[in-house]
């Protein structure tokens, strides 16, 4: 997650439970996520930056971005835990908007598998990742 | 109380001022970490993974020594804090904590060596950046 363009949260994890489509294990990070962006936007007002836009929670899987935005009863999530669903309500109380991010610029990439040196460091840069400047 | 003024180091990290932000970094605890993995003079990488390779729980020998391996992996995960692009390498080598073998000590080194390349690299955090929060999620 980026404060304009500063990384400042990050998390990479297993999975804790099998999931029976990849639109199901994206719903799960999707929503972990949302607690995250819930958590981050407190704290923010907290320290007097109210958030006034929804924060804009990109993921490269459309059809769980459906998921999330359409409260209508789906067939194959009848199985997700209603707490995984709480990313729904944040979406209708617009606290989180959901873009759909083509997979070559999805920076979460990184956290997810093996990459190629170029796609590596290309990743690198949009993480804010650098060398030290020389002028210090 | 004493005033100690501006954090310029703190249990490993670092902090570096610069007109244009703050750069945070793990220089000296990684160069610490190199030694004790004992890789001095080992040639660097420029990726801290191999692409397509599978890790397997059953493959290869065990270590005599799963102490050093748990050490070293426990130290990587501190290093996570200022490199989080070796967040998923990491997370995979520590699946082995348990019982460690050589093939995954190899994958520890290979990180190792990475960041032996590329040593003073860091998280920067500019000034005047915008004050949007702006979130990714994907899962594989």
């Amino acid at each position: 997650m980026f404060l304009g363009n500063a990384l400042i949260s990050w998390k990479c994890k297993k999975r804790d439970s099998v999931s029976k489509s990849s639109t199901e294990a994206e719903y799960r990070a999707m929503s972990a996520a949302c607690s995250e962006i819930i958590w981050l936007r407190g704290l923010l007002t907290e320290l007097g930056f109210s958030p006034e836009q929804p924060t804009l929670l990109h993921a490269d899987n459309t059809s769980a971005i459906q998921i999330a935005a359409n409260p209508v009863y789906h067939e194959r999530t009848k199985h997700i835990e209603v707490d995984c669903h709480s990313i729904r309500e944040a979406y209708d109380r617009r606290i989180i908007n959901l873009p759909h991010v083509s997979t070559s610029i999805q920076i979460a990439d990184i956290f997810t598998k093996s990459l190629t040196r170029q796609r590596h460091n290309f990743l690198l840069g949009k993480l804010m990742l650098v060398d030290l400047p020389a002028s210090i | 109380m004493k005033e100690l003024g501006r954090l310029t180091y703190f249990l490993g990290l670092e902090v570096h001022y610069h007109h244009e932000g703050v750069f945070l970094n793990q220089q000296k605890y990684i160069q610490d970490l190199v030694q004790l993995a004992g890789l001095t003079n080992a040639t660097p990488v420029d990726t801290p993974m191999e692409v397509n390779v599978k890790y397997r729980r059953d493959e290869g020998d065990h270590l005599d020594d799963p102490t050093q391996y748990r050490k070293l992996v426990g130290s990587l995960i501190y290093v996570t804090i200022t490199r989080p692009n070796i967040s998923f390498v990491v997370r995979t080598v520590s699946m082995f904590m348990q019982s460690p073998r050589h093939f995954q000590l190899s994958a520890v080194q290979r990180i190792i060596r990475y960041l032996l390349g590329t040593l003073k690299r860091g998280l920067f955090f500019p000034v005047g950046s915008s004050i949007k929060l702006q979130a990714y999620s994907d899962d594989n």
